[in-house]
C-alpha cells in the first residue's frame, strides 16, 4: 500500500529496476526460440520462476504501481505495452491475424496478472511455476486456436529446465 | 430555527448549503440522502488519496455532510466502504441480470454492453467493483472474489458450446482481462470510450468458447 512506499522517487527507481529485469528475461526467452509459440512458452516459465523467487518484486511490479500515483502507473503501462508487443508477434502465426481485435494483448496480460495476483495475495508464490502450462495455453489460444495452443504448452522437448535462460540479477 | 424544525434532528448539523436542499424532507429521507451522498463520494475520495489516505473529514467535506452525521450512519470509513461496495454490487447485479436475455453468446454481449455503459457513466464505482487496491485497500482480494463469484458462473455456461475441454482458469483470465482494459481507459481519462469497446471485448471473451469466426459473428450482433 502507499503507506509502505518511502517516496515516489524511490518507488520509481525500484520499479524501473524490477521491470528492466523482467523485460530482459522475457526478451531473452523469446529470442531463445525461433518459433514464436515456443518463445512464449519459455517466457511464461521464466517469468513465473522469477516472480516466485522474488515475491516482493512481484508485488512491486503487479500491485503497487496502481497505488503509487500517476507517474508510476504510466511506467507500468509502458512496461505492459512492451510485453504486449512481444505477444502481438503472434498475429503473424494466426490465420487472419490482422483481424484479431487490437485490445486482445492488453486483455490477455490483464487476465494473467489477475491470476498471478491470486497466488501472491494468498501468500503462495511458490505455486506460480505450476501455472505455466495453463497460462501458456491462455496466451496462445487467440492466435493458434485452443488445440494447437494446448499441444505447444504440453509438448515434451524444448521445455527442459536447462533450456530456460538464467534469471537476471 | 425553522430549518431545524423542518429538517429534523438528523439535518440539524448539516452545512448551510445542504440545509436548504433538505428543507421539507422527513428525518428518514434526510438520512437516506446523507447516506447516498456519502457513498457516492467515497470511491472518488479513496481513488484520489488512497485507502489509507482520506480521513473522515475528507469524506464529509466531499459529501457535504457533517462529521457527526457520518458517525450516525457508519462506525467508520471501513464500514462505509463495505456499504458502498454492497450498493455497487447490487446495481451491477441488476444491470447484468436485466441484460442477460437470449442465447448464451447474446447474453455475454448484452452484459458487456450494459457493464461498459455503467463504467463509462460512473468510473469511480467501476474502479471499486474491479477491486482496485487504492480504493479497496486490504479488502481488494475479497472484492475481487465477489466479482468472480458473480461473473464466472455465467461465463462458465459457455463451456457447453466448446468442443474441447477449456483451461480451469479461463473465466478468471477473461474477467481479469476485461477489468484491466476498463481500468486502463478510466485511468487514461478515456472512460467515455468504453461503450465503443463492446464488440472487441465480446469477441475477446467469446473466442475461447466458440472459436474466432463464431465469436466475431456473435460480437457483431
Amino acid at each position: 500500500m502507499s503507506g509502505d512506499i518511502p517516496s515516489s522517487l524511490d518507488f520509481a527507481n525500484r520499479y524501473e529496476d524490477a521491470a528492466a529485469r523482467l523485460l530482459a528475461l522475457l526478451e531473452a526467452a523469446c529470442a531463445t526460440r525461433r518459433e514464436w509459440p515456443y518463445g512464449v512458452r519459455l517466457a511464461v516459465r521464466a517469468a513465473l520462476s522469477f516472480l516466485a523467487s522474488e515475491p516482493a518484486l512481484a508485488r512491486l511490479l503487479l500491485f503497487e504501481p496502481y497505488d503509487a500515483g500517476p507517474v508510476s502507473r504510466r511506467h507500468h503501462e509502458a512496461t505492459l505495452a512492451r510485453i504486449a508487443g512481444m505477444l502481438r508477434r503472434g498475429r503473424e502465426w494466426a490465420d487472419g491475424g490482422d483481424a484479431i481485435p487490437d485490445l486482445v494483448e492488453e486483455g490477455l496480460l490483464g487476465g494473467l496478472i489477475f491470476i498471478v495476483g491470486r497466488s501472491l495475495r494468498r501468500g503462495t508464490p511458490e505455486d506460480l511455476p505450476g501455472l505455466a502450462p495453463e497460462l501458456t495455453v491462455l496466451l496462445l489460444t487467440p492466435y493458434l486456436g485452443r488445440e494447437e495452443a494446448e499441444r505447444v504448452a504440453r509438448e515434451r522437448g524444448g521445455s527442459a529446465p536447462g533450456s530456460l535462460p538464467p534469471l537476471p540479477h | 430555527m425553522f430549518i431545524l424544525l423542518t429538517v429534523g434532528a438528523r439535518g440539524a448539523d448539516e452545512p448551510p448549503s445542504s440545509r436548504k436542499r433538505l428543507r421539507g424532507l422527513s428525518p428518514a429521507e434526510v438520512a437516506a440522502d446523507q447516506r447516498r451522498r456519502l457513498l457516492a463520494a467515497l470511491p472518488a475520495a479513496f481513488a484520489e488519496h488512497g485507502y489509507d489516505g482520506p480521513a473522515v473529514e475528507e469524506l464529509v467535506r466531499r459529501s457535504h455532510v457533517s462529521r457527526r452525521t457520518f458517525y450516525d450512519l457508519f462506525e467508520g470509513k471501513e464500514e462505509a466502504l463495505f456499504a458502498c461496495h454492497r450498493e455497487a454490487l447490487a446495481a451491477f447485479d441488476a444491470t447484468v441480470r436485466e441484460a442477460c436475455v437470449g442465447e448464451w453468446p447474446q447474453r455475454v454481449r448484452s452484459a458487456l454492453v450494459a457493464t461498459l455503459a455503467m463504467a463509462a457513466a460512473d468510473p469511480f464505482r467501476a474502479r471499486l467493483l474491479a477491486a482496485e487496491p487504492c480504493i479497496a485497500g486490504p479488502h481488494a482480494a475479497s472484492f475481487r472474489a465477489a466479482l468472480l463469484r458473480r461473473l464466472a458462473p455465467r461465463l462458465r455456461r459457455g463451456r457447453r458450446c466448446a468442443p474441447i475441454q477449456l483451461s480451469p482458469s479461463l473465466e478468471e483470465c477473461l474477467i481479469g482481462g476485461v477489468a484491466s482494459v476498463v481500468l486502463f481507459r478510466i485511468h487514461a481519462g478515456r472512460a467515455p470510450e468504453l461503450p465503443a469497446l463492446a464488440p472487441d471485448l465480446t469477441e475477446f471473451v467469446l473466442t475461447p468458447y466458440l472459436g474466432r469466426d463464431l465469436a466475431r459473428e456473435a460480437a457483431a450482433g
